[in-house]
């Protein structure tokens, strides 16, 4: 159970669920933990131009 | 055989692959070269993925954590990109999907506040149950009854429902 646990949060991280989200959020504003990585990593946005980025990667994958 | 495209699969996942990346290596050429290394396997295998087997999500981050596991393992040198394909057979953790954190969401919310706050500062953000006690300023005793009581009842919430739960394997009627 445990060790499901810290997968399911690990995915969590991944997927950004918005209703564990805002449980994780109230937990950490009682706990007063910093939610500054998790709102960074929420609003991060691409690299870039995604449209530029996808041909080269298929460009890559022609050369391999 | 999967009917997602390259290009639908790079727009829904690149931001929340690149993000986890980021924020496991705190570093951001190294999380780009990263996320175009899954990207490149998850290409490759495509034609292969069976959607009816796993989900796409948990594929994606089946092959996220693997890239993951292999950079820090080689001590972040760059070598070739490993010719290995993940098939849908690759994946562990078949409750590994969205619809489980939904679930995992609505059981919590049936929990105490006092127990709900310690299942997230355990699994999510990884303290033990003495930081716990300190962060919370709580008694560790009292923190290890309201854990192990958490855990009783998230077992409990998840085993309902009249449905096979990943989380139990149990059938209920």
């Amino acid at each position: 159970m445990e060790n499901k646990l810290r997968q399911l949060f690990d995915y969590q991280r991944f997927e950004q669920n918005d209703n564990l989200n805002k449980l994780i959020d109230d937990t950490h504003r009682r706990a007063r933990i910093s939610a500054i990585p998790d709102v960074f990593m929420r609003n991060i946005s691409a690299a870039g131009d995604p449209s530029t980025s996808i041909e080269i990667i298929k460009k890559q994958l022609k050369q391999l | 055989m999967s009917c997602i495209t390259e290009e639908k699969l790079y727009e829904e996942y690149h931001d929340k692959v690149f993000g986890y990346i980021f924020n496991h290596t705190s570093n951001k050429e190294d999380a780009e070269d990263l996320t175009n290394d899954v990207f490149l396997k998850a290409f490759r295998s495509l034609e292969r993925f069976d959607e009816s087997r796993a989900s796409v999500s948990t594929w994606i981050f089946t092959i996220m954590k693997n890239t993951l596991t292999d950079h820090f393992r080689r001590g972040h040198i760059s070598e070739e990109l490993n010719e290995d394909y993940v098939s849908s057979d690759d994946i562990e953790g078949s409750y590994l999907k969205k619809e489980t954190l939904e679930e995992i969401a609505r059981a919590l919310k049936e929990l105490p506040e006092e127990q709900r706050d310690i299942i997230i500062l355990r699994y999510y953000d990884g303290l033990s149950l003495t930081e716990i006690s300190e962060k919370l300023r709580i008694s560790y005793g009292m923190i290890k009854i309201r854990h192990k009581k958490a855990l009783a009842a998230l077992e409990k919430l998840l085993s309902y429902g009249g449905k096979i739960t990943e989380f139990s394997g149990k059938l209920k009627q």
